[in-house]
């Protein structure tokens, strides 16, 4: 299945509108879009319907694929739309910039560490920490988080993921160095360390 | 030699990953001595890590998976055996 869809002329057949195309693309990627959708901070309703709007809107605009990027691609950047409509009006977004600050006060005017990073557990890391990484990540963009589940979860290569965000390479890097630093930051600051 | 704070904002950034040869090689040496930038880049990766055990391939629920798909097919696609409605 996912060979034909990397096929060249499976653009025709989306453009087409052929339904076992469009049926073998929902199946391929609906796992990795449903993923994408629930690690964005929505609830498990808001990301069902969220993921639904996003093969809706794919097949609805189908005739419009003009396959000049991977249908992977068009279906992220559809969902990435959707994730942002959505939590626009849970009014979730916020500017996060003032990361760029905390960072900036850990180091001297050499560029020395004055407050290190507290030693971490990572057995903590691995069996306790879901609540406290998700609401860490409550705090974040929805544009910061896509980029960072996006190349951390999915491990999409840089130019898919600016691709998807409309973003470029130096964007990408001030985004994912932001996002980073925020969790790194609010897990030391909720205590999660090595006693 | 690479200060601490080039080497975080490197390592954050993805810089580092994509850096060529040499950039990784300064990266590499200054990990290697400075306890602090290390104990940094473990935690950037246990951060990667924790986001692929809460998101990743294994954490997906079949059951919904399959009511999805039986759901987006019926909906935008009409019948799951037939063919679909008129785009708009």
């Amino acid at each position: 299945m996912k060979m034909a869809i990397d096929d060249p002329q499976f653009a025709e057949r989306i453009r087409a509108a052929d339904p076992e195309a469009l049926r073998a693309v929902v199946t391929s990627y609906l796992g990795q879009i449903h993923r994408a959708a629930r690690s964005a901070g929505l609830d498990p309703e808001r990301a069902d319907e969220v993921t639904q709007a996003t093969f809706t809107t794919f097949i609805e605009k189908a005739r419009n694929f003009e396959g000049r990027s991977h249908v992977r691609t068009w279906l992220f950047g559809i969902l990435y739309h959707k994730i942002r409509e959505t939590r626009r009006q849970l009014q979730q977004e916020r500017q996060m910039d003032e990361i760029d600050d905390a960072f900036e006060k850990r180091f001297d005017t050499q560029g020395s560490w004055v407050r290190p990073p507290q030693p971490v557990d990572v057995q903590l890391y691995a069996s306790e920490i879901r609540e406290l990484f998700e609401d860490c990540l409550e705090r974040v963009s929805t544009q910061q988080r896509m980029a960072f589940v996006l190349r951390e979860v999915d491990e999409l290569s840089s130019d898919e993921v600016c691709k998807i965000l409309n973003i470029t390479h130096t964007n990408l890097g001030v985004i994912i160095y932001r996002v980073r630093n925020r969790l790194r930051e609010c897990l030391e600051a909720k205590g999660v360390e090595r006693k | 030699m690479l200060c601490c704070q080039e080497v975080a904002r490197q390592i954050a950034s993805d810089e580092f990953k994509e850096a060529n040869g040499w950039q990784r090689f300064w990266v590499r040496l200054h990990l290697l001595m400075c306890r602090h930038c290390r104990c940094y880049a473990v935690q950037l990766h246990s951060i990667g890590e924790t986001a692929r055990n809460l998101w990743g391939p294994h954490t997906e629920d079949p059951s919904t998976l399959e009511r999805l798909e039986r759901e987006i097919i019926e909906t935008a696609l009409g019948h799951p055996e037939g063919g679909r409605g008129d785009p708009k």
